[in-house]
């Protein structure tokens, strides 16, 4: 049986260094491997969890059961990726004021806040004019709400880092995110619509400065396709939406990882964090994009 | 780049064709002058070679698409020219393949090499005439039907109508006309609203060879919908579900992965489908629903080393089958180079070998087998020293003959049943 719990660690490194190589592969990110090796991900994870489960109910018979399965429920990975945006969510003890605040998983589905819009608003701007003025658009809010926050950093332990793509500062303590605080807002006209996806992204909190397009066009309804429809279809950024996902996998997703794979995991998400503060200093996200063309 | 990526005979099998890592395409053709006397034996050459896709740069996503053809199918023959449709992970396009073994003499206007003449030094009028020529066989590109897939394109299939076909990329299904490259409808559509939501994607579709409303299409989670296009324009809810509830006691770390189907093929008359998932090979019935009528196990000894193939990525290998001419024999490959083909009625099986040393010219291939227990007899092979990099992921068989094409890594392997 100890065997068995070794196997899942195992499995989990292995998974998530597979996720961390498939970012690099030549074709792009494969959707269908990418899924089945989180669903390994997952499998493993609830052995390993049971298994501690019933280890430390051995060991510590006086501790309070209900208290263990109440973090295992909270730190609970299903199949479901919505599940695990809420765990953030639930994890998420910043202020909230009326000009911002991030977009907390609606149980009721209603679309998130005026954040959002602020966020997809500023990369709205230009969404037809070339990629180098919406860069200058995106840092400028960049510049204006990012770098001007404070943050306070109280803990020895703990990091912040940007999302480009939503602007979302989070920090990360004891390998747990918060959410802090999201881009100034503006109140667009017209966002209305983008903010369902926009939620979307928010949930993750990703740092990925692969991919720097927001997602800003509305979710298309099924309908013939014309050739000339694909670019401004949101389709063509939903692979921000994977990358976003597997980022979560990848580095913070499953942080509680970090404590049981203290090498490979930790290296994992402390180069993702390094290449994200490169990021911050340097830009090389939108000046990549600038270069490619 | 020559790695072999899809292998496809036509539908008279006169001709097969191959499509590599690379973007090429290679067309043989079978040798027919002898074929009614005693002791022919096939022989497929070299017909035409192509470079069909180029690797391509999607500056919006900073992507590269690869040009690895992932399909080829042909379309029926309706002239002299030959079509077929190849795909890499975005693009589709129409080719067609043509030849032409005479060539016009005798221009009034122009050398015989193409120089333009004096018209001054003409003084008389001639009309052309057609002469013959070494035969030559050109590709060219008819349509390109781009821009309608954001996620990698698996399949394609020509549709019985012969005016359209489906393509099928990890979430959606699209349905082109062959003539029409702009425009293309969307006719399944499983991406969730919300990504967070995904469970499952498309793996593999198809036409239904008779029923020109009816297509599958098969699923990363092992189940197959059957879809009527007279039910809806959207055919996201399913006519039929078939899927086998899955046995508790095989319950591991890898069940996700393993029931994953990575092919569907209809049998030629339309009765069932076979789908291949890692470890074994599905006949299903189109009547019934709840299970499969045959299922044959294509290499079990594999269940108990999956955490190793998960390791080396073997586990996430993409097996395609085949069913024979008469759907009596059904067809698919392994590791080591082996190939199994089921015989469905004899309720026989038999694994080969495709490999140099065992396939000299009219040599009978010698059937092989896997020991799974503790003491190999000669001739076995012990699981453990299966080679996992000699995989044999696509093979082909002949429309009317029993004459098939294994695709190994690099070569192409072409057997024929003893001619008695």
């Amino acid at each position: 049986m100890m065997e068995c719990a070794f196997d899942a660690q195992n499995l989990i490194s292995i998974s998530l260094r597979k996720i961390q190589s498939s970012r690099t592969q030549r074709g792009g990110i494969k959707l269908h491997k990418n899924l089945l090796v989180t669903y390994v991900l997952r499998n493993a994870r609830q052995f390993y969890m049971s298994k501690n489960l019933s280890q430390m109910q051995r060991t510590n018979p006086y501790e309070d059961v209900a208290v263990v399965h109440e973090r295992q429920e909270y730190l609970e990975l299903t199949g479901s990726f919505t599940e695990l945006a809420d765990d953030f969510y639930c994890n998420f003890t910043g202020g909230e004021s009326d000009t911002w605040h991030c977009g907390a998983h609606q149980p009721n589905g209603q679309p998130a806040e005026v954040a959002h819009q602020g966020a997809s608003a500023c990369a709205m701007d230009s969404p037809s004019d070339s990629d180098l003025m919406v860069s200058d658009a995106c840092w400028s809010c960049a510049d204006k709400s990012t770098w001007e926050l404070s943050i306070p950093n109280t803990q020895a332990n703990q990091k912040t880092v940007l999302d480009l793509d939503t602007h979302v500062v989070t920090t990360v303590t004891n390998g747990y995110f918060h959410t802090d605080c999201c881009a100034q807002p503006k109140q667009p006209q017209g966002a209305q619509c983008y903010t369902k996806k926009r939620k979307i992204d928010i949930s993750y909190h990703i740092v990925d400065p692969e991919f720097y397009l927001p997602d800003f066009a509305p979710v298309p309804c099924k309908r013939m396709r014309n050739d000339d429809d694909s670019h401004s279809d949101s389709d063509q950024l939903d692979s921000t939406n994977i990358s976003n996902l597997i980022s979560v996998l990848g580095s913070g997703g499953l942080s509680e990882f970090v404590s049981w794979q203290q090498t490979d995991l930790e290296q994992i998400f402390a180069t993702q964090t390094i290449c994200l503060k490169h990021t911050l200093l340097t830009g090389s996200g939108w000046t990549r994009a600038i270069e490619a063309f | 780049a020559d790695i072999i990526s899809t292998v496809e005979f036509n539908h008279t099998g006169e001709l097969l064709a191959t499509g590599d890592k690379g973007g090429r395409v290679v067309i043989f053709q079978q040798e027919i002058e002898n074929k009614n006397q005693p002791q022919f034996r096939s022989e497929y050459n070299v017909y035409s070679t192509f470079q069909s896709h180029e690797p391509e740069f999607d500056y919006l996503k900073s992507l590269e698409i690869e040009e690895k053809i992932n399909k080829i199918r042909w379309l029926p023959q309706k002239n002299a020219a030959q079509f077929l449709l190849s795909t890499n992970d975005k693009t589709i396009k129409l080719w067609k393949i043509s030849e032409r073994d005479k060539r016009p003499e005798g221009y009034n206007l122009k050398e015989e090499d193409g120089r333009y003449k004096d018209p001054n030094t003409i003084t008389s009028l001639r009309v052309p005439v057609l002469k013959p020529m070494d035969l030559m066989v050109e590709a060219s590109p008819r349509r390109v039907f781009a821009n309608a897939h954001t996620y990698h394109i698996n399949s394609v299939s020509v549709n019985s109508d012969n005016e359209t076909y489906l393509s099928a990329d990890d979430l959606r299904i699209n349905l082109w006309h062959l003539e029409i490259t702009d425009r293309s409808f969307n006719i399944v559509d499983i991406k969730p609203a919300n990504m967070e939501e995904l469970t499952e994607v498309i793996t593999a579709a198809e036409f239904h060879p008779h029923q020109c409303n009816t297509f599958v299409y098969s699923s990363s989670k092992g189940t197959i919908r059957l879809c009527d296009m007279r039910a809806s324009a959207l055919c996201d809810k399913h006519s039929k579900l078939f899927e086998e509830p899955e046995d508790p006691s095989n319950r591991s770390f890898f069940s996700e992965i393993i029931s994953s189907i990575s092919d569907v093929k209809f049998s030629h008359n339309g009765r069932y489908m076979m789908t291949r998932d890692y470890l074994s090979v599905k006949i299903w019935d189109l009547n019934m629903e709840n299970r499969p009528v045959e299922t044959y196990q294509v290499h079990e000894y594999l269940r108990s080393k999956l955490c190793s193939l998960y390791e080396n990525d073997c586990i996430f290998d993409k097996f395609e089958c085949c069913w024979n001419g008469n759907d009596s024999v059904v067809m698919t490959g392994s590791y080591n180079n082996f190939f199994r083909m089921f015989d469905r009625g004899h309720r026989r099986d038999v694994t080969l070998e495709a490999s140099r040393e065992n396939s000299k010219p009219m040599q009978v291939l010698k059937p092989r087998k896997v020991c799974t227990g503790g003491k190999r007899k000669k001739d076995e092979i012990s699981v453990d020293s299966l080679d996992f990099n000699k995989k044999i992921l696509h093979t082909a068989w002949h429309p009317q003959d029993n004459i098939i094409a294994v695709a190994t890594t690099n070569n192409l392997y072409i057997f024929q049943d003893k001619v008695n």
